[in-house]
Parts: structure tokens; C-alpha cells; sequence
């Protein structure tokens, strides 16, 4: 049976899922309290498209991320749903589904998953990348922990890889050293390590957060061109809308570690439902509207020991409904084209 | 990395200039010198000493020259490995230092190595594993090996060591093998002798690297780089050993080469309570007695040492860490 969270954002009957995730909930269990990173997120991703994340520093996406790659690490659990992986043959003719919350975090099966078929890169390029060892060190590492390749032949997989990620100078540039390289530089080395085995999911948290503008638009660009040529599935989590409208098709909002709207894009900028999500796109600067003042959300993020009960969101939301602090989980309202969204107001309808 | 480790040998020439002045100039600070001592003992035991006779010593020993011409001798001949008489042992300097410098020297790499191979592998664990028992344990562990003087552990172990172990109390060798020709024997017998020494020496070094070792891996283990080589796939070991640990390594190597002169002079408490031949002891009579060659080669022998360590400390660096190899040139 089909769950509607497998919805996509076009009409088109749903066989391409690459990844689902059901009811995710990963805390943190500190001495001050339990945090819940993630409480309750579902999604799906189908391959070869992206989907955004967006959402304030602490809601719970680049948990999310890590719950996907099951490397969520102590003090941090994962502690109920499921991350389905529809696992193909080289082929396509046969799928199985994995649930890889299943599978032991440093085993066998979920090491040749991680690296091998999902991949991530990072916020800050550089650091990501080991100080003391060059590009080609850690790239013909990840070649040869994936593929049966011999040296040789994974350094010269390397080159071409830094190659198609518009690095010039491949052949000299492998053998450089982290410090050496521009931060941009540095992404696009840490994209031609993660894209070397062509995993079918490239999980990408906030990797132009710390570059410039021109620089960021760049390693937009290529991460299309590279989605186009490799037909990886992208998971790209930020906090920049306008980098969202960008490259996602879909859309997931979230806040304090819930999902409260996800969204094809044109949706999510034209018709947001969730005052979560209207607040946010209210405060961004548009060239074409005359304004004064930028709007602001009112209140500040809560303690994350201490959530709100109810809707997380309902101390500093606009329209709130008496329902909206009662202490009940906020049921999904779904409208058409996979538009859905986590929100009182609209269950009365 | 070549035009590097050139530059730092030349600009290592003008530091030994200075030091030797320095050193010399220590050595004549005292009020008196050894012949005043020396001449003011004998006479206090009654005997006659002529002012002409002190004169013929001071001549004979050129302390009436000026001080640089004292200086310019003393170097010169330093430099040739003529270190001068001691007037305390009325020997040579040289075969005074020579052997006890190799017996110092064996004692205080045992320890080093001794410190190395207890101290990175117990910082690691106590990083990979913080606040666990055993990081606790080791934690408490190191904290009272910082703490302890090592000439009271050195006290306690020899009682307890001698005591229920049969182990040698004091010295290096066996009363048999004390002046003996080398042979299979004596090395055997120093061995046996060095366990105890080593371990005592080595305390104090191995507490303070566990806390090195385990800071710096705790740093490292938290670094961007170490997720993502885990997000590579890479096996937990593997991820840790290659990564993180080859980086918090650089601040143990960085510091190896300032233990040449404590591999020297290391430890003279503890070598005068377990009454070991090494060089502590030796260099401690000479600044009492003022025995100025003597004491002069010390220092300067311990300065060369340690501008040479520092040096090999630079080169290791430059050659483990990338960002100082090329840190120029950017």
C-alpha cells in the first residue's frame, strides 16, 4: 500500500521513489535535557530530482541528514521511523527496499551505503577535507573503498572526477593540499569525491554557506549540470530560500525538528500555507516591492528543552487557534500536487 | 623544503654564538673563581701557598689573561672538542662527560620510548572514549603522575622494587660489572638496571603526553573532516587512525626534538637518589664547586642540544604538516 507521503509533486503515478522516510525521530539525550533534533518527519525523494530543506539554524536538518545516513553519533539516537532505501540493481529491472535504520550504523552493509550510494558533502569545504593529507589521498581512498580499482586507476578516476567538477589543472591540483585551494575550489574537490562513486543520493547541507555569492552561484550551476549528467537524487538542506528557489523542485519546511509543509517549489513561494513558511518568505527583500521596513517574525526560537507543547510554532504565530497549544500532535492536511502541510488551520476546513 | 631546513641550520649559527657568550659569561658571574676556592681550601687545611704560587697557577690555568681572550681560548678549543681541565676531578672534561653523556642518554631514551608507547595509545582511548571509566581512570592516573616529585616516586619505587621484586635499589650496574669491560654480561646487567630508572623518569612525561594526546584527539575528533571521512564510509577505526589522530600526533612530534637535552641532563634528582653515573649529578657538582670548564661544557653542550632539537622539532614539523612545509609560499 501507498503512503501519501510518497506523493510526488506531479500527478504521475509514483514508481521512482529513491528514498522514504517515515516518522523520523532522532533526539538528544543531554545532561540538561532530551532534545528532539527530529520529531516526526516524513518525506520522500524520488531519484534524479532535489529536494530542499530550509529552515533556521537548529530545526533539525542537518539531523535529518545524518538520521538518512545513519550516522547520527552519541549523544544523539534515532529513535523510531523508518529511512527506506529503494535499493536498484545495476539494471533497473529489480528494486529492493532496505530500511537502513535497520542495518548497523558501522557495519558492513551500511559503510558500502554510505560513501557508495548516498554521499554528502559539507558547510565549510575546507575543513571537511583533511588538513594533512592531499585531495588525491582522500579521493583515491573513497574510489577504492567502493570500487575494485587499483591505484592507478582511482587517481586517474580522480582526475577526470576533479576534471568534470571544473577544476583546472586536474592532473597538478590532486596533489594539492587543502590550504592551498579557494574554499570554492575546496567544495568543488569535496563534490568530485563525493559524485566519484555516482551515488544515487547526494546529500548536500549547506555546502555554499560559506562561500561568496559568485562562488555559491557557481557551485550551483554545476551541482545542476553534474545532477543532469549523473541522475543523482539531491538532498540540499539551507537556510537560504533564494538558494532554494534555485534548485529544489520540492520543498520541505521545517521547524524546531518538525516538517510543517513540503511542497513543490512553485508552491511554496506562490501559495504557502504554513504561517511558518509565509513569516519566512515575508522576511526576505524583494526588489520588486516598495517597503520600509523588513518584516520580522515576532518572537525568538524556543528553548529547545523546553518546546511549546502543541504546534512548536503557535507562541509566535500570527493566526493561532486555541487548538494550536493544546497538547496533541498537528495532523498533515494535504491539498494536490503533494502539497502538504502541518497546521490547524486548516483541518477545520 | 630544502631552501627551509638550509635557513634554519644558518640562522641556528648566530643563536650558538650567542648562547656561548652567555654560557661563558654565566660561569664568571660567581664571585671568585675555582683557583680562589681552591687555594682558600688548602690554606684553611694549614698549608703555605705563596701569592707567587697563585700567580703561576692563575698563569698556568690563564686566568690573569683579559676576559674575551679567556672567551676566544675556551671557544676555539670547545669547537675542536678541547673542553678544557677540570679543575674539581683535576681530568679532562671530555673524559669526564663522555661516557656518563652515553649512559644518560640510554636511560633517558628508554624513558622516552617508554613514555611514547604508554602515552599515545592511553590519550586516545581516553578521547575516543570520554568520561567512560577507563578515561576517568587514566585521567586520575595522569593527574597524580603529574603531580608526584619524581625523586619521591623514585624513593618509594626503589624501596618497593627492591623490596618485593629483588630489583637493583641504585646505580647502573652491578658491583661485578661496575668497572668491567664492556661484554654481553654488563649490557645485560645495565638493562636490568635501566627498567626501574626508565619507568621513574618516565612518569612525570607519560602523564603530562596522556593529557596532550587525549586534548588534542578530543579536538581533531570533532572536526568537519572526521564526519565527512565517515560519511565516506570509512571503518570507525580506520576514519579515526588515519585521520584525527595522524593530525593530534603533530603537537608529540613537534616536541620530540626538545627532548635532546633533557635526554642529557634529564632528571638530576633522580639520578642522584637512585645514585645513577649519568650527567645530573655531574653537572650539579661543577656549578657548586665552580668548576668553570666543567660547568661551561654543560651548558653549552645542553644550549647546542636544544637549538638542535629545536631545529629537528621545525624540520619534523615542516615534514608531517603541509600547511608549515608550504606555509611560505602561499
Amino acid at each position: 500500500m501507498k503512503s501519501r507521503f510518497t506523493q510526488g509533486s506531479n500527478d504521475m503515478p509514483n514508481n521512482n521513489i529513491l528514498i522514504e522516510v517515515k516518522e523520523l525521530r532522532t533526539y538528544f539525550y543531554l545532561t540538561e535535557g532530551v532534545v528532539r533534533a527530529v520529531d516526526g518527519v516524513s518525506f520522500s525523494l524520488e531519484r534524479g530530482r532535489t529536494l530542499g530543506v530550509v529552515g533556521e539554524s537548529g530545526c533539525g536538518k542537518s539531523v535529518t541528514a545524518r538520521s538518512i545516513m545513519n550516522m547520527v553519533r552519541k549523544p544523539g539516537r534515532t529513535v523510531g521511523g523508518e529511512v527506506l532505501y529503494h535499493r536498484r540493481n545495476g539494471d533497473d529491472t529489480t528494486e529492493e527496499i532496505i530500511d537502513l535504520l535497520k542495518l548497523e550504523p558501522m557495519g558492513d552493509e551500511m559503510r558500502a551505503i554510505r560513501g557508495g550510494e548516498f554521499a554528502m558533502i559539507f558547510q565549510e569545504p575546507r575543513a571537511s577535507l583533511s588538513p594533512v593529507h592531499t585531495i588525491g589521498t582522500q579521493i583515491v581512498e573513497a574510489i577504492r573503498l567502493h570500487r575494485p580499482m587499483t591505484k592507478a586507476q582511482a587517481r586517474e578516476h580522480g582526475i577526470e572526477m576533479l576534471r568534470r567538477v571544473k577544476i583546472p589543472r586536474p592532473e597538478q591540483i590532486i596533489d594539492a593540499y587543502p590550504h592551498q585551494l579557494s574554499g570554492g575550489m575546496c567544495q568543488r574537490a569535496m563534490i568530485a569525491l563525493a559524485l566519484a562513486c555516482q551515488p544515487a543520493l547526494l546529500i548536500a547541507d549547506e555546502p555554499t554557506t560559506a562561500l561568496d555569492v559568485t562562488t555559491e552561484a557557481q557551485i550551483l550551476e554545476l551541482m545542476r549540470e553534474l545532477q543532469a549528467t549523473f541522475e543523482t537524487s539531491i538532498m540540499y538542506i539551507t537556510h537560504n530560500l533564494a538558494v532554494v528557489a534555485e534548485i529544489a523542485r520540492d520543498v520541505m519546511v521545517m521547524y524546531m525538528g518538525k516538517d510543517v509543509e513540503f511542497a513543490p517549489v512553485d508552491a511554496i513561494f506562490h501559495e504557502p500555507k504554513h504561517p511558518y513558511t509565509i513569516a519566512l518568505l515575508s522576511s526576505i527583500p524583494r526588489i520588486d516591492v516598495e517597503r520600509d521596513m523588513l518584516a520580522t517574525m515576532a518572537g525568538t526560537v524556543p528553548d529547545p528543552y523546553a518546546l511549546p507543547k502543541g504546534c512548536p510554532f503557535h507562541p509566535r504565530c500570527p493566526s493561532r487557534l486555541p487548538v494550536c497549544s493544546q497538547d496533541i500532535e498537528v495532523p498533515y492536511v494535504f491539498f494536490d500536487k503533494g502539497h502538504r502541510v502541518r497546521c490547524h488551520l486548516y483541518t477545520a476546513k | 623544503m630544502r631552501t627551509f631546513v638550509l635557513k634554519r641550520i644558518l640562522q641556528a649559527i648566530p643563536i650558538l654564538f650567542g648562547i656561548s657568550i652567555i654560557a661563558f659569561a654565566i660561569i664568571q658571574l660567581p664571585p671568585g673563581d675555582y683557583l680562589t676556592t681552591y687555594v682558600n681550601n688548602l690554606r684553611s687545611q694549614g698549608d703555605v701557598i705563596s701569592d707567587e704560587q697563585v700567580k703561576a697557577l692563575e698563569e698556568q690555568y690563564g686566568l690573569n689573561q683579559p676576559l674575551y681572550l679567556q672567551y676566544w681560548k675556551w671557544i676555539t678549543n670547545f669547537v675542536r672538542g678541547e673542553m678544557g681541565q677540570s679543575f674539581y676531578w683535576n681530568k679532562p672534561v671530555r673524559s669526564l662527560i663522555g661516557e656518563r653523556i652515553a649512559l644518560s642518554m640510554l636511560v633517558s631514551l628508554f624513558a622516552l620510548v617508554l613514555t611514547y608507547a604508554i602515552a599515545i595509545p592511553i590519550g586516545l582511548i581516553s578521547a575516543t572514549r570520554q568520561y567512560s571509566f577507563a578515561d576517568n581512570l587514566f585521567t586520575v592516573l595522569a593527574f597524580i603522575g603529574v603531580g608526584l616529585p619524581s625523586f619521591l616516586v623514585a624513593l618509594v619505587l626503589m624501596y618497593f622494587g627492591n623490596r618485593y621484586l629483588g630489583l637493583s635499589a641504585g646505580g647502573l650496574f652491578s658491583i661485578e660489572y661496575m668497572d668491567a669491560p664492556w661484554s654481553l654480561g654488563r649490557v645485560l646487567d645495565l638493562l636490568k638496571h635501566m627498567i626501574l630508572p626508565a619507568l621513574i623518569i618516565g612518569i612525570s612525561g607519560t602523564a603530562g603526553t596522556i593529557r596532550v594526546m587525549r586534548a588534542t584527539t578530543l579536538d581533531e575528533l570533532s572536526r568537519p573532516y572526521v564526519e565527512a571521512a565517515r560519511a565516506r564510509g570509512l571503518r570507525e577505526m580506520v576514519a579515526v587512525l588515519r585521520y584525527p589522530v595522524r593530525v593530534a600526533l603533530n603537537p608529540i612530534m613537534s616536541t620530540i626534538g626538545w627532548q635532546l637535552p633533557a635526554l642529557v641532563s634529564g632528571e638530576t634528582l633522580v639520578s642522584m637518589v637512585l645514585g645513577l653515573p649519568t650527567c645530573g649529578p655531574l653537572l650539579y657538582t661543577a656549578l657548586i664547586t665552580q668548576d668553570m670548564y666543567l660547568a661551561a661544557s654543560f651548558i653549552m653542550i645542553l644550549s647546542t642540544l636544544t637549538v638542535a632539537g629545536t631545529l629537528l622539532s621545525d624540520i619534523l614539523l615542516a615534514w608531517i604538516d603541509p600547511r608549515i612545509r608550504f606555509g611560505g609560499i602561499q
